[in-house]
Parts: C-alpha cells; sequence; structure tokens
C-alpha cells in the first residue's frame, strides 16, 4: 500500500472578476503517493496552476479540504502556511525566481537554512553540475543554468514534496531535457514526490499519473505502469 | 496617441500615492512662494507708495540747530534738489497710569502748506478737536494702541523738566519712522514705551525755547546725484550748524529696517519654493523614470505601431503638467490666508498705515507656470529615456547589468550571515536604489535640522544681549553730564538698587580718510559688571583706554582695520575730532557700537565729566519699585528697560518663531512624504524578490531584518549626506538673513540634529512598517507569474 502524501478532497477555487465569478477548480479531489511523479496536463485556463498553487499553501481554496500526510491545511493561519511551505514543499518556476544578489551556491544555501535537515548545498550544485559557477551570480547564468539553480535550491530543503510550476516553459528543447533528468533522478535517487504541471503532453510520458485538467475539473487521472526516464522520450 | 495618454494617466493612478505626494510638495512649495511673494508686493508696493506719497528725503541729517533760512541756501549745493526740516526733541509722556516710562520723538508740525511742501510728510489723523485754548498732541499709532489712549485723553510732556499738558487729537505717521526705536537700547519697536508725536510748530518753538531752528533736515537729490556724490560737501556744510548725525537713505534706521525685511521677504520667497520645488522634481523624476522602465515594452510596442518619441513623451508630460497645475491651485488657495497674516504681521511690525491687502493674480499665475515647468521638467527628467528605446529591445527581456553584481569584499563577507550578505548586496547592486532613501532622509534632516536651530539663534540674539551681555535691569539717561562716581552714587541711593555704574552713550561721528559713519560710542567701565563687550563666538573684550574696539559692519563701511587710527568726534560735546586706535574689531549679534573706557574718555575726548547715563542692578523683588521710583524723578530723560524689550521681543519672536515653525513643520512633512514614497517605490519593484522568499518559507520576520538592515545602512547614509546639506542650508540662510542691525552665527547644536534625526528616524519607521504592511499583502501567486 502507497503512503499518501497530499489528499485533495473536493477542493474548489473561485475568483471574483468585476462583478463575474470565475470558478477556476471545481471540487477537485484525488491522492498524491510519496514517491510518485504527477504531471498536471491541461490547457491554458484549466485551472493547473491554481491547483499547484493550492497545493504548495501560496493560495488558499475557496472550498473543500486538503491533507498533508493526514493532517489538514489551516488556510486561515498564514504562520502555519509558512511552516508547511519551508518544511516539506519545494518550488521550481517557470522564471526561476532565483534572488539576484546572491550567487548560485548561496541561492541554494538561503533554502538550506530554512530547514533542520537540509542536504549539503554545494553537492547539490555539483549535482546539477554548476560546481564551476558556484559563485557566479544569476545574471551571468543561461536559462537553463538559471534553472538548474532553482533545482538545486528547491531540492535543497529537502522537501518532500517537489512542485514544479512549467519548469521547462521558458527553455529550449534539449536545455528542457537536461531540467526533467535532474527532477526525474531527484526523484529516483530521494523517493520524493514530484507534481510537474505543463502543457506539454510529451512531459507526461516520464509520470507515474497523469492528471488531466479541463476547465477546472479534473477531467480524468491516467496511470503508467512502466513511466519512462526523459532520456527515453521522443522530443521531436 | 490619446489613447495612450488615457493609457498612461491610467497607469499613473496605480502609483497614486506617488503623485498625491508630489503634488502635495508641489503644493507646499507654491503655497510658500505665493504667499512670501503677495506678502512682499503688498509690504513692497505700499511702502514705496507711503514713501512716494509723504516724499522720503534721499538724506538725513540731525543738527544742533539750522533757521529756515539758512536751510533753504543748503539747496544751492550741487545735486541737492530740495532741503527742509523739523524742530525735534526726545522728551518724556506722562499719562493718568501710566505703567512705563515712556519717551517721544516729538516733531514740529508746520502749517498745511509748509508741511505740504516739506519731506519726509507726516499723515494725521485728527479725530478729536479742541478748543482753541487746549493743545493738541497727535501720537504714533503704536503707543496709541499700546497704551490704550483715545482721542480727547489728557496727555503730558516733560519738556526742559517742565510738565505740559495736551489733549490727543489722533494719531500720527511720517515716512521715516515706520520703524520707531529710540537711539540705543531697544531693537524691537515698543508702543509702550517708545514713539513718534508731533504739536503745532509754533508751540514747540515756545516750549523747547528753541526758538524758530531745525534740528532734523531732510534733502532730495538731483537726479544722477548719489549720496556719496554729495556727501564730503553737505557735511562741510552742515558742520557749522553742529552736524550730529548725517545718513544715506539706506543707512537711515527705519528704511534700513524696512528694505531690510522685504530683502528677506525675497529671499526665502525664492529660496524655500525652489527647496521644496526640488523635493517635487526629485519625487517626480523618481516616479517617472520607474514607470517608464515599467512601460518599456508597452512603449517599444507604440513606437513600433509608429508613434513618434515626442508623442510619446507629451503623454507623459502632460501628467507633470497635471501635477504642477493641480499643486500649484491648491498651493495658491492656502497661501490666501497665510500671507495675509504675514501681511498683518508686518503692518503691526512696521506700524504701516493704511493698508489693504490684496491676492496678486500675476503672483498665481507665475506660481502655476513654475509648477507647471517643474512638473514638466521633473518629468522630462524622468522620461527622457524614451528616446533611447529600441522597439525590438524594448519587447525583449533586458539584459542584466553583469558588471553590478554586488559582491563584497571576501573579508567583509566571511563575517556577514546570509541576510546581511543579501541586504548589502541588494544596496551595492542598485546604489541608485539606496541613494533615492538616503537623499530622501538627507534632505529633512538638513532642513529641520537648521529651522529648529534658529529659535535658539533668535534667543542668542536677543536673549544674549541682555542675558550675558547688558545684564543691568535699568539704562537712565540722564538730563546732563555728571562725573561717573556722582552719577553711580546717586543711582545707589534709589531704594531697592543693589549695583549702580555709570556709563556714556551717545552718538559720535567716526572718520577714515573720506569716509565718514555715525554710530553709538558707549564709554564702559574696565571691571564692569553690568555691561559686557561680548561678540558672537562669546569671547568677551575689556574696554579699551585710549582707543576703541569697533563694530565689524561699521569697520568694513569705514574700510579700517585693527590697529588703524580712526578720527572720534562727539557732536554738541566736542570742538574737535580726536585721533585715537583702533583696538579691535569684533562681530556682534545686535547693535553696531563702539566701545572704550569710560574713565579714558575724559583725557581722550577732554570731556571732564563723561557720564550721561546711570545703569541700575535692582535687589531681587525691587524692580518695580525702583521703576516707580525713576518714573518720578525728572532728572531722568530716558529708560531703557531690559526686562521690558525682552518681554516684546518674546511677543514679536512669537509670531516670527510660528513662521519659522510652519516652515519646519513644512519641511518634516514633505521630507515625510519623499520618504515614504520612494520606499514604497521601491518595494514595489522588488515584489518578485520578496515574493520569492515568501514562497520559499522565510518568515515576515526573517524578511523584515533584511530589509531593516537595508534600511539602516539608507538611513544612516542619508543622515551622513545631511550634515553637509545642514551646513549649506546653514550659510545660505546665514546669508538671507543678514543685515546692517545685526548678524548671526547660526550654530546648528547637537539638540537640533538630535531632534531632527528623530524625526526623520520616526519617518523612516512609519515607511518601514508601511513597506513590511505591503510584503505581507503581496500576492504570492501573482508573483510567481512575473518575470523578474
Amino acid at each position: 500500500m502507497m503512503k499518501t502524501v497530499l489528499r485533495a478532497e473536493k477542493i474548489s477555487k473561485d475568483f471574483n472578476v468585476g462583478d463575474a465569478a470565475v470558478h477556476a477548480l471545481k471540487d477537485v479531489s484525488f491522492e498524491v503517493y510519496e514517491g510518485e511523479i504527477v504531471v498536471i496536463l491541461g490547457p491554458s485556463g484549466s485551472g493547473k496552476s491554481t491547483l499547484l498553487n493550492i497545493l504548495g499553501g501560496i493560495e488558499t481554496a475557496s472550498g473543500g479540504d486538503l491533507e498533508y500526510e493526514g493532517k489538514s491545511l489551516d488556510w486561515g493561519d498564514e504562520k502555519s502556511l509558512t511552516e508547511y511551505r519551508r518544511r516539506h514543499v519545494g518550488f521550481v518556476f517557470q522564471f526561476y525566481n532565483l534572488l539576484p544578489g546572491l550567487t548560485v551556491l548561496e541561492n541554494v544555501e538561503l533554502a538550506a537554512g530554512l530547514t533542520p535537515d537540509p542536504f549539503d548545498a554545494e553537492k547539490l550544485v555539483k549535482e546539477v553540475g554548476l560546481s564551476d559557477r558556484a559563485d557566479h551570480f544569476p545574471a551571468k547564468l543561461s536559462g537553463g543554468e538559471q534553472q538548474r539553480v532553482a533545482i538545486a535550491r528547491a531540492l535543497c530543503k529537502n522537501p518532500d514534496v517537489l512542485l514544479c510550476d512549467e519548469p521547462t516553459g521558458a527553455l529550449d528543447s534539449r536545455t528542457s531535457v537536461q531540467v526533467l533528468e535532474l527532477l526525474w533522478n531527484f526523484n529516483r535517487n530521494y523517493k520524493k514526490t514530484l507534481l510537474i504541471i505543463t502543457h506539454n503532453a510529451k512531459i507526461a510520458e516520464i509520470a507515474d499519473r497523469v492528471f488531466f485538467m479541463r476547465d477546472g475539473m479534473l477531467e480524468r487521472i491516467e496511470s503508467h505502469d512502466r513511466p519512462k526516464a526523459p532520456g527515453e522520450v521522443d522530443w521531436s | 496617441m490619446k489613447l495612450f495618454t488615457r493609457n498612461t494617466f491610467r497607469m499613473a493612478k496605480k502609483n497614486k500615492g506617488s503623485f498625491l505626494g508630489a503634488v502635495f510638495v508641489i503644493a507646499i512649495g507654491i503655497f510658500v512662494f505665493v504667499a512670501m511673494l503677495d506678502t512682499l508686493q503688498n509690504l513692497k508696493g505700499q511702502v514705496d507708495s507711503y514713501y512716494e506719497k509723504n516724499g522720503l528725503a534721499d538724506i538725513f541729517a540731525e543738527v544742533s540747530g539750522i533757521s529756515a533760512v539758512q536751510l533753504d541756501a543748503l539747496e544751492e549745493l550741487p545735486g541737492i534738489k530740495k532741503a527742509s526740516g523739523r524742530l525735534t526733541k526726545d522728551v518724556r509722556i506722562l499719562a493718568e497710569g501710566q505703567t512705563e516710562m515712556a519717551s517721544v520723538h516729538l516733531l514740529s508740525a508746520g502749517d498745511g502748506e509748509e508741511e505740504a511742501d516739506s519731506l519726509n510728510r507726516m499723515t494725521r489723523t485728527t479725530t478729536k478737536n479742541t478748543s482753541g485754548t487746549q493743545d493738541m498732541i497727535w501720537l504714533g499709532k503704536r503707543m496709541i494702541d499700546a497704551c490704550g489712549y483715545e482721542p480727547g485723553d489728557t496727555l503730558r510732556l516733560l519738556i526742559n523738566g517742565v510738565s505740559h499738558e495736551f489733549i490727543l487729537a489722533g494719531s500720527v505717521s511720517t515716512p521715516d519712522s515706520i520703524y520707531s526705536i529710540p537711539s540705543g537700547g531697544a531693537m524691537v519697536p515698543d508702543g509702550e514705551t517708545y514713539d513718534i508725536a508731533c504739536i503745532e510748530k509754533k508751540r514747540m518753538e515756545e516750549l523747547t525755547g528753541s526758538g524758530a531752528m531745525l534740528t532734523e533736515l531732510g534733502f532730495l537729490l538731483e537726479p544722477g546725484y548719489t549720496y556719496e556724490d554729495i556727501r564730503g560737501s553737505l557735511s562741510d556744510a552742515l558742520r557749522q550748524y553742529g552736524l550730529i548725525s548725517l545718513t544715506g537713505r539706506e543707512d537711515q534706521a527705519s528704511y534700513d529696517m524696512v528694505s531690510g525685511e522685504v530683502d528677506q521677504l525675497i529671499s526665502m520667497g525664492t529660496i524655500l519654493p525652489v527647496m521644496f520645488l526640488s523635493i517635487s522634481v526629485f519625487m517626480l523624476y523618481v516616479v517617472l523614470k520607474k514607470m517608464v522602465d515599467r512601460d518599456q515594452s508597452l512603449i517599444g510596442t507604440m513606437k513600433a505601431f509608429g508613434l513618434t518619441d515626442r508623442e510619446l513623451m507629451a503623454s507623459y508630460l502632460m501628467l507633470g503638467a497635471a501635477a504642477g497645475v493641480f499643486g500649484s491651485l491648491i498651493g495658491g488657495v492656502l497661501a490666501i490666508p497665510f500671507g495675509k497674516y504675514m501681511f498683518d504681521m508686518y503692518v503691526e511690525f512696521f506700524n504701516l498705515p493704511d493698508t489693504v491687502y490684496h491676492n496678486y493674480i500675476g503672483t498665481r499665475i507665475g506660481g502655476t507656470a513654475l509648477a507647471a515647468a517643474t512638473g514638466i521638467g521633473a518629468v522630462y527628467l524622468g522620461v527622457r529615456d524614451i528616446l533611447k528605446i529600441n522597439p525590438a529591445q524594448a519587447m525583449r527581456q533586458r539584459t542584466p547589468d553583469l558588471k553590478r553584481t554586488g559582491k563584497l569584499p571576501d573579508l567583509f563577507e566571511r563575517h556577514l550571515k546570509l541576510p546581511a550578505k543579501m541586504a548589502f548586496r541588494s544596496l551595492l547592486r542598485n546604489p541608485f536604489r539606496a541613494c533615492l532613501i538616503a537623499l530622501a532622509v538627507g534632505f529633512p534632516f538638513s532642513m529641520a535640522s537648521v529651522l529648529f536651530s534658529f529659535r535658539s539663534v533668535a534667543d542668542q540674539m536677543y536673549f544674549d544681549q541682555f542675558d550675558k551681555i547688558q545684564t543691568f535691569d535699568f539704562e537712565l539717561t540722564l538730563d546732563r553730564y555728571e562725573s561717573p562716581v556722582r552719577a553711580a552714587e546717586s543711582g545707589l541711593l534709589l531704594d531697592g538698587v543693589e549695583d549702580a555704574e555709570a556709563v556714556y552713550s551717545g552718538a559720535v561721528q567716526l572718520q577714515n580718510e573720506n569716509r565718514t559713519e555715525f554710530a553709538m560710542l558707549y564709554g564702559l567701565n574696565i571691571n564692569s559688571s553690568m555691561w559686557k563687550i561680548m561678540d558672537i563666538y562669546r569671547t568677551v573684550f575689556t574696554p579699551p583706554a585710549g582707543s576703541v574696539i569697533l563694530n565689524e559692519r561699521i569697520a568694513k563701511k569705514l574700510h579700517i582695520k585693527r590697529g588703524d587710527q580712526i578720527r572720534i568726534s562727539i557732536p554738541g560735546v566736542t570742538v574737535r575730532e580726536t585721533t585715537v586706535p583702533v583696538a579691535d574689531i569684533i562681530a556682534e549679534s545686535v547693535g553696531s557700537g563702539c566701545y572704550m573706557e569710560l574713565a579714558s574718555m575724559g583725557d581722550t575726548f577732554g570731556i571732564p565729566v563723561p557720564a550721561n547715563a546711570v545703569l541700575l542692578k535692582t535687589a531681587a523683588g525691587s524692580r518695580e519699585t525702583v521703576k516707580q521710583k525713576i518714573m518720578e524723578t525728572n532728572r531722568v530723560t530716558g529708560l531703557v528697560d531690559t526686562g521690558k524689550i525682552v518681554k516684546s521681543y518674546q511677543e514679536m519672536m512669537g509670531s516670527m518663531m510660528m513662521m519659522v515653525d510652519l516652515f519646519a513643520v513644512l519641511a518634516v512633512a514633505a521630507g515625510g512624504v519623499l520618504i515614504y514614497n520612494i520606499s514604497m517605490i521601491n518595494i514595489r519593484e522588488r515584489v518578485t524578490e520578496f515574493g520569492t522568499l515568501k514562497v520559499l518559507g522565510q518568515t515576515e520576520k526573517e524578511i523584515g531584518l533584511m530589509m531593516l538592515l537595508e534600511h539602516m545602512v539608507s538611513f544612516f547614509a542619508g543622515i551622513f549626506i545631511g550634515f553637509p546639506g545642514s551646513f549649506g542650508l546653514k550659510v545660505l540662510v546665514e546669508k538671507i538673513i543678514v543685515s546692517d542691525s545685526y548678524t548671526i552665527d547660526l550654530i546648528v547644536k547637537p539638540p537640533a540634529y538630535i531632534e531632527a534625526f528623530v524625526i526623520c528616524l520616526g519617518i523612516a519607521a512609519l515607511a518601514f512598517l508601511a513597506e513590511m504592511k505591503f510584503v505581507r499583502t503581496i500576492s504570492l501567486t501573482e508573483v510567481l507569474k512575473e518575470r523578474e
């Protein structure tokens, strides 16, 4: 029996745009298990980013319940949400969001300083292939390199769940594969849960399960018995 | 184009706090500009027209006595167009229930035709006619108001030791006594103790026993002539009539005070608005620069669509003009009551007759134009980068500045924790941002420290004079010369007097080569405990025997320096000039005297009994009793009550200080708006950075600590900048507030710096709290959608 890390129960999210109410998420329910890769796939406006933000504790749901390791998240308690983000969740953003005033190593060390049991920052920088650029500032790195730093930063916290928002959205195909390989290796080597949102259907091939989103609803879930490694996917 | 402008204004609405801040500061600038210039125009216009209407003379002279015929003969001197004079005498005035010893500068009033043809014509308002048997007197309005006299009241004048009754008929004013103070003693007009008065000429001649003699003269110059051109010849011609003083219009006491105030108003009305408008320029520049940075891709797109640089810039410039015009409207309206208040204050201060306050439309148009130009200028500085924007480039992500990493020296970095490292690097990576905060702090710090020091300077000027220099309670002017010992002894005879000293106090003529000046000479005791000679740096000098200590302003006019010989004559006392060396030249806060030892005056000038005044120090609680006794004696022709002078100074300074305090409040308010706005502009730029930190799990406390470090560095840099700023401002203020009557040494003392520091710290703390509130409200989901 696989351990449930996240359990969403009828999650909904409404936004008010002027007088009109937009239902970004409608009664979305699912479970995410320890150590699996979940790709959330869907067109623009399907609600996948909103869902990821709710899972990451940076957005509150309008309704429903989200449990992390069997405990409900208290949307009203900003302190506990910060603690949740700090201890259990790692983020990788489409536009990297590195701190420009810190070097590669320091960006990673910053995250390491937030948890009691972080990974070794230098080792992670080496793992993402940037040990020779450890003392460079983000402005001197290419997009792919910046994303690798962002991944190292996210991993360094030793999070239970890594949430990736279009991690390859701003990268060329070759660099995208390198980035996905990093994420895949992390998942396989450390048995950490990985959630990736993307509109690129090819990425779904590396997932254990794929959540298809449409119009704010979870349309279907597809399981892969034998997910591919990024290198095995035909990206052409 | 119209739509782009609409978009620009709509986007500006998102920054409405910054724009309103700029509008507020512009409003302050224009408020000061309009209020000052309106006051100035009203004051200068009405004073000038009063001078013109009443024929203010170009040259003023005082002689022992000259007949009208002899005076008319002086019109033959080249350069003299017209000469006229009147009989004058300083006499004591007595009234029922009088509490102060008061004196008046009594003027003779000729008949209608004679008066109409004279210079320095008096304006008399008669409200009470009397029967032909009673003598009438017209009194200065300041004294009427201060003493509460009513037309028809009986007043007595003590002339040559004899009391004469007069009925108060009305008020009198002359253009040369707008600022009416007695010679020596008070620096601030006090209607309770001194003013001008006039009685019919014939009666005055009878009562004073002067016959048909004139003592105070006025001369009008032919066009093309100056005072300097005829000074020599006129001085020579008047010597035979016992010349006591000769001055050009610029140096005439009342004219000098009024023009000094007008000059200060011009300086203040120029410098203060420029200061406030500079802040608004700074603020608008920052807001617009950031706006254009943010809108770069939009501007690129518009350029790609075919909009010209001029069209694009015009949209932003309209924003600046709108801020300027809006600010000027608010400032112009606020200036109405304040300008009137200031004008009324001057009217009371100078005792101006028949004044009407006008709100000049020209000042407002000028203010609006100035404000609009300020707004447009500031915006232009901010948006001129539009010209450099290349459409294709603008739509791409901006290339990072690879050189500016913000890396600190290794030695330094090693000792810093990560939040501190981040804070310092952030400062180094974006020094412009740090500079903006520093400048925003530096400005109010400089301005507040100088303005807060002003009160102590004013105190130093006046209170020091009576607290450290003239420490006596009363100075009595005697009706004749006495030996110093006898004069002091007679002072000590009064009950309640603790100490008494004799002094000499009188007008003298000083000459160096062909330069002449009239000044007060004070003969003081060498070990005087009641009158010290002290300069603005608080150095005490001993009155020299056989030589003089000269005031710096007089020395400058005479082109004389320490060690030079100076010729001195005492009109009406000495028959010949005496040459003495200048022992020292000193800068004094108030007054413009020269000093020597009293005991040496006998030998130096050949005066056997040189004392003409007595200084008294009273025992505790006997001040009023002694004063009453003095008022009862008829040997005393004048009384200087230092306590009364300080009181009237305090009353005058009360209104003046209100103005200074208002400017201090405005400076602090402008500084507050500046610090707050720049802080908020900066924080908005860093939404992504702080949002990311929050998403990573950093607490607000941790983020706050980093921001606090950054703030502290910028804040202290601002305070550091503020010190030279404060010095510059101090020099500027000293230059503005310079007059023939006083010199100031504006020392910005530690308490003023501390006060300014605390205020700036308070504002910075409020701005920091506002920033933290902003950080708390950052929408993490929105942040993550944004590109760095």
